[in-house]
């Protein structure tokens, strides 16, 4: 009984105290409340930083004040988060200061020494002073000082002087295992970024590491796994090993588990066997599919959804999943899930469709990265049967949102166009609408260019889309877009059915806008005046006006222009052996820089006969600079994310480039180019030096154009040659060759080999030895040594093949039938042959690649489980005669295909030519 | 990918109610000078001050960074990471944060209290992040090291009696702080 009322007085009293720190707490808190009216309020107000530095003196005091030098800590810590920098004097004033604080016995105020320590980045003389205590702080009793130590040395060491980590490693190494967690944590962690400055000692502790994988904690077992992979990186097997063992048991940690997806990723992609798929590591991605945390799950879902040749089935686990995560509550997953899907979208958009339905709700989503991500998922996956439904939507959604997103949308309408050219009209008008509206240039920009690149994929749009940007420069702002629109209108306005309607929106420009736009437009109206005869001599009218131009640019323009058009009525020839059309709607051929050289030259030396651009020559450099610049452009817009133009424009202009050759001064002879194989490879890749081939077929001549590419950091190759050995080829002859005169590590560069056809048509296969002096180069320096003389070497190549297809050029003709039927059976050769090929896709491409010609009417796609099919081949051959074949194909059994070929062409000799080159 | 793709961020800010900074950390950071920093905060606060993140944390795409965020009281909580990162990694380590924070102050973290208690703010960042990658994302492991209570984890503090008394402890402290605030509050009302 006693003991009990002792129970309750107790009690009682715990609860008046308790009843005591409530009132405390009450007042305290109107207290804060009465200070927070008055705002501002900030204990590091007016703070100065020479008043601060100077309170630093109390750090040499005999009696250290911890409190004080805590609060004296904590006013620099703020100074250098707002962005204040110590001088390099303050800094050494400060840090021997603090180092003078070490011998404080104070806990929390050690705590900040260190966190002031790695803030203050010493220089690394001042470093050693602290290296003493602090390797003592490592060895204390203490496990908060044991770790904090490794932090701050760690971090010291990586920013400083890396060779100081041989001083300490014996004590790092221990500390890795440590059973105490966040010293092994902090040991690790040091580690991996110890790893970035001195990697020779880091990886000496690999057992150590692989001790602390097995730990029972978290965070070491997360962070061992780091530095595991850090220090195996290099070693493809090794880490597959380490991968495929940790993949069998469970991990506890989450983030561990996330870095071991990403790894086990990386494996797959990595794996050299390439086609098929590490089964048991598949199983582990989806197996994470179902772990507990959120960022496990979706790590593993969007693992799967960033493989490389992922396939539907394997997607749809991973799928399901996000579509979990859309109709959550926290708009962290849907987020996540939406971007994931996204992506997917672009490659399998049959894939994402059953999430469409969740995705719809997400478009009034109050987070508005989320709707504008599922807007455009859903523009990609939308059937075209929604998509006036989607645009409706989607109109109420544009006003809401920054310009940024708009661009975005209007990116994946452009997707949308061009995958349904049927439905032009709804989305040109959801364009011309939301280009009328307010925005800004690059808004503008990207819904020309919509407009622009819809206009030319689908035809049927074409006029509607002109008038749309008719209206537009009407009342257009940007300079950039108006020059951009009325090129385009010279370009395809004279095509349309009524282009004198352009006529009146193009010299509106010419009264109303500024000098740039007025002399585009001037070059607007000349190419409506080139095309169309029954226009030009208004036009001409036009132009004249704008002679007295107040600008140089608009008059000379115009002054050219009417001189020109005025020229065609007359019937005369146009300049530098172009004509009018060609000057003013064809790209030039030839770099400006090369004809400004011809140019010059030229009046240097004037001559009787006028200058033409079929004299001008390209010096081997600028091949070189043209190639750099398209790759450049090439470069930026792949950047640019726009498919269509980075894939078109490296073909385009390799074309251009082998253009460009028979303008090189020693090959001007061979004449106008015919056709360019394919580039072969004549060495594996991966080896010292990399070797391909483009054969550039001329009249009489063969141009081997050899790329060399050496990938030996230690040597300059000099004088590089290809010598061709055609002496078992009749009909060819060696000519001469271009050597390249330096090939250094990494800059592939070209050199040529002339070949001129003696009779026939020469075809066989022969060996080619690449020839060259090599310099020996210090890998640091990249140059070689001065009084280097270095030696001659060679290094033999995989042989040449030159076959029928290499003077076949692959052009399509419309109507096949019609052109087999017009040129007749007069030289018709037929012949069959047995292939053995697993299929018959197979045989077709094999058939088209000996050939060299170009697929018709789209019978290039044979159903999967066809047994027979007929492909319509067409081509020219060398000289500009027209080849026309049909190829016949059958299955015979697993392992053949029959193949009956039928060649016809306007010369008996070159059909069975043709026919002949299969076998 | 950076650093073989370990989980890691870009940049933990804290901004006060009018878009001030009060703390900012930019690791390997993809701003050249301190002005781009500031503006892209600013920039941040613009787009984010308006949406209620009080609850669950919210998530933009800004400048090609992906950031995290949660508001707590008057000031902002944003962590920053590449576009390549997993946003739930980033969405664990701000409410870990944040929590921590809580914890180690005993109360919801508003400016005042942050800037009263600068040094813990920090020693919080310090104890979550080491040099980009994060540290630790248990936030009661957070709060012992901070104080200097004790270096284990709640989860792992096996075999040693001090500091599993130590976590209790602490645990209980700050939930009678806590029970103790809002009944202040309540009374208050």
């Amino acid at each position: 009984m006693a003991q009990s009322s002792s129970g309750a007085s107790d009690m009682a009293q715990q609860g008046a105290q308790w009843l005591q720190g409530l009132k405390e707490t009450a007042m305290s808190m109107t207290q804060r409340e009465k200070k927070d009216e008055d705002e501002g309020y900030s204990p590091f107000h007016g703070l100065q930083k020479s008043a601060v530095l100077q309170e630093c003196r109390c750090f040499n005091d005999r009696e250290i004040n911890a409190r004080r030098c805590i609060t004296i800590l904590t006013k620099i810590l703020w100074l250098l988060s707002q962005g204040d920098k110590l001088t390099r004097l303050e800094t050494t004033e400060v840090f021997f200061g603090v180092t003078k604080l070490l011998q404080a016995k104070d806990q929390q105020l050690r705590r900040l020494i260190y966190l002031v320590l790695k803030e203050l980045k010493p220089s690394p003389e001042e470093v050693i002073i602290v290296v003493a205590t602090l390797t003592k702080d490592m060895n204390s009793k203490m496990d908060l000082y044991r770790a904090n130590a490794i932090r701050v040395l760690g971090a010291i060491i990586a920013a400083t002087d890396p060779t100081l980590l041989a001083q300490i490693e014996r004590h790092l190494k221990q500390a890795l295992v440590d059973r105490n967690c966040f010293v092994a944590a902090s040991a690790l962690v040091s580690g991996i970024h110890l790893m970035h400055v001195n990697g020779e000692v880091v990886r000496r502790w690999v057992n150590e590491v692989q001790t602390a994988l097995q730990s029972d904690n978290q965070s070491v077992q997360y962070h061992a796994l780091a530095l595991l992979h850090q220090i195996k990186r290099q070693d493809r097997l090794a880490i597959s090993k380490v991968v495929a063992s940790l993949t069998r048991t469970p991990l506890k940690s989450a983030l561990a588990q996330c870095l071991l997806i990403r790894f086990a990723k990386k494996v797959m992609e990595e794996d050299p066997s390439g086609e098929t798929r590490d089964r048991a590591l598949f199983d582990y991605l989806e197996a994470s599919l179902r772990h507990k945390s959120d960022m496990v799950i979706y790590e593993a879902a969007s693992a799967i959804c960033s493989l490389t040749n992922v396939t539907q089935r394997e997607l749809s686990p991973a799928i399901t999943v996000l579509q979990l995560f859309l109709c959550s509550a926290k708009p962290c997953l849907r987020f996540s899930a939406v971007r994931t899907l996204n992506k997917v979208a672009m490659v399998h958009p049959i894939a994402v469709t059953p999430c469409n339905m969740d995705m719809e709700g997400l478009i009034n989503d109050g987070n508005r990265s989320i709707a504008t991500l599922a807007i455009t998922t859903l523009l990609k996956t939308g059937s075209e049967s929604g998509v006036e439904r989607l645009m409706k939507q989607i109109t109420s959604f544009m006003s809401e949102i920054a310009d940024e997103f708009k661009i975005v949308v209007v990116d994946a309408i452009r997707a949308m166009c061009l995958k349904f050219p049927q439905k032009h009209r709804v989305l040109m008008t959801f364009l011309s609408n939301v280009l009328r509206e307010e925005g800004g240039f690059a808004y503008k920009k990207a819904i020309v260019d919509t407009i622009l690149i819809v206009i030319g994929k689908v035809p049927e749009a074409k006029e509607a889309g002109l008038a749309h940007l008719c209206e537009f420069i009407e009342d257009c702002e940007f300079t950039l877009l108006s020059t951009q629109i009325l090129h385009l209108l010279g370009m395809q306005g004279p095509s349309t059915q009524d282009p004198a309607k352009y006529i009146r929106f193009i010299y509106n420009r010419v009264v109303l806008e500024n000098a740039t736009v007025r002399a585009s437009a001037v070059s607007a109206l000349a190419k409506f005046g080139i095309q169309l005869n029954y226009l030009r001599p208004s036009i001409i009218l036009l132009l004249q006006r704008c002679l007295f131009d107040n600008d140089d640019e608009v008059r000379d323009r115009a002054t050219f222009l009417v001189a020109l058009l005025k020229g065609i009525e007359g019937g005369g020839v146009g300049i530098g052996g172009l004509n009018a059309r060609q000057l003013l709607m064809e790209p030039l051929g030839l770099p400006l820089h090369a004809i400004e050289i011809s140019c010059k030259e030229y009046l240097a030396k004037p001559s009787d006969v006028p200058f033409t651009l079929a004299n001008v020559t390209v010096a081997p450099e600028m091949l070189q600079k043209e190639r750099k610049a398209a790759a450049t452009k090439a470069a930026t817009a792949a950047a640019a994310d726009n498919p269509t133009t980075a894939r078109a424009a490296p073909e385009r202009h390799v074309e251009a480039e082998a253009d460009l050759l028979s303008k090189l001064p020693q090959f001007v002879h061979l004449g106008q180019r015919f056709s360019s194989s394919k580039r072969a490879a004549l060495s594996e890749s991966g080896t010292e030096y990399e070797v391909s081939c483009l054969k550039h077929v001329y009249s009489s001549h063969l141009l081997l154009q050899f790329s060399v590419n050496n990938t030996l950091e230690d040597q300059l190759l000099e004088n590089v040659t290809v010598a061709v050995d055609v002496s078992s080829t009749p009909g060819l002859a060696f000519e001469s060759e271009l050597p390249c005169s330096a090939v250094p590590f990494g800059q592939p560069g070209d050199t040529f080999c002339c070949l001129r056809r003696v009779e026939g048509l020469p075809i066989g296969s022969f060996g080619c030895t690449l020839k060259f002096l090599v310099k020996d180069v210090d890998p640091a320096k990249g140059m070689p040594e001065e009084d280097e003389t270095g030696y001659d070497d060679e290094y033999h190549l995989e042989e040449l093949e030159i076959a029928a297809a290499d003077f076949m050029k692959r052009v399509p003709v419309v109507d096949f039938r019609e052109a087999w039927d017009t040129i007749g059976g007069g030289c018709e050769v037929v012949e069959t042959f047995s292939l053995s090929y697993n299929s018959l896709k197979q045989a077709m491409d094999a058939v088209i690649d000996y050939l060299g010609m170009q697929i018709c009417e789209n019978t290039g796609n044979p159903a999967e489980s066809a047994r027979t099919h007929t492909v319509l081949l067409s081509g020219v051959f060398l000289g500009g005669v027209q080849v026309f074949a049909i190829v016949n194909l059958r299955t015979d059994s697993a392992k053949s295909v029959g193949m009956r070929l039928t060649v016809r062409s306007a010369e008996m000799g070159i059909s069975q030519f043709v026919a002949s080159s299969v076998a | 990918m950076d650093s073989a793709g370990i989980p890691s961020l870009k940049g933990l800010i804290l901004l006060d109610g009018e878009g001030k900074r009060i703390v900012a950390r930019y690791y390997a950071s993809p701003f050249s000078t301190s002005a781009e920093e500031l503006a892209f905060e600013k920039k941040l606060f613009e787009k984010t001050s308006r949406t209620n993140a009080k609850l669950e944390a919210e998530i933009i795409i800004l400048d090609g960074l992906i950031t995290v965020y949660k508001n707590s009281a008057d000031v902002w909580l944003y962590v920053v990471g590449s576009q390549s990162e997993n946003e739930l990694i980033l969405v664990n380590a701000l409410v870990s944060f944040h929590e921590a924070l809580q914890n180690a102050l005993r109360a919801t973290p508003d400016k005042r209290l942050l800037l009263d208690n600068f040094d813990t703010l920090l020693l919080a960042i310090d104890e979550l992040i080491d040099g980009g990658t994060f540290l630790e994302l248990d936030s009661d492991a957070i709060v012992n090291r901070i104080t200097m209570k004790g270096s284990d984890a709640g989860s792992a503090g096996i075999g040693d009696g001090s500091v599993v008394g130590g976590f209790t402890e602490q645990t209980f402290n700050s939930m009678f702080a806590s029970a103790r605030d809002q009944m202040a509050r309540a009374l208050l009302k």
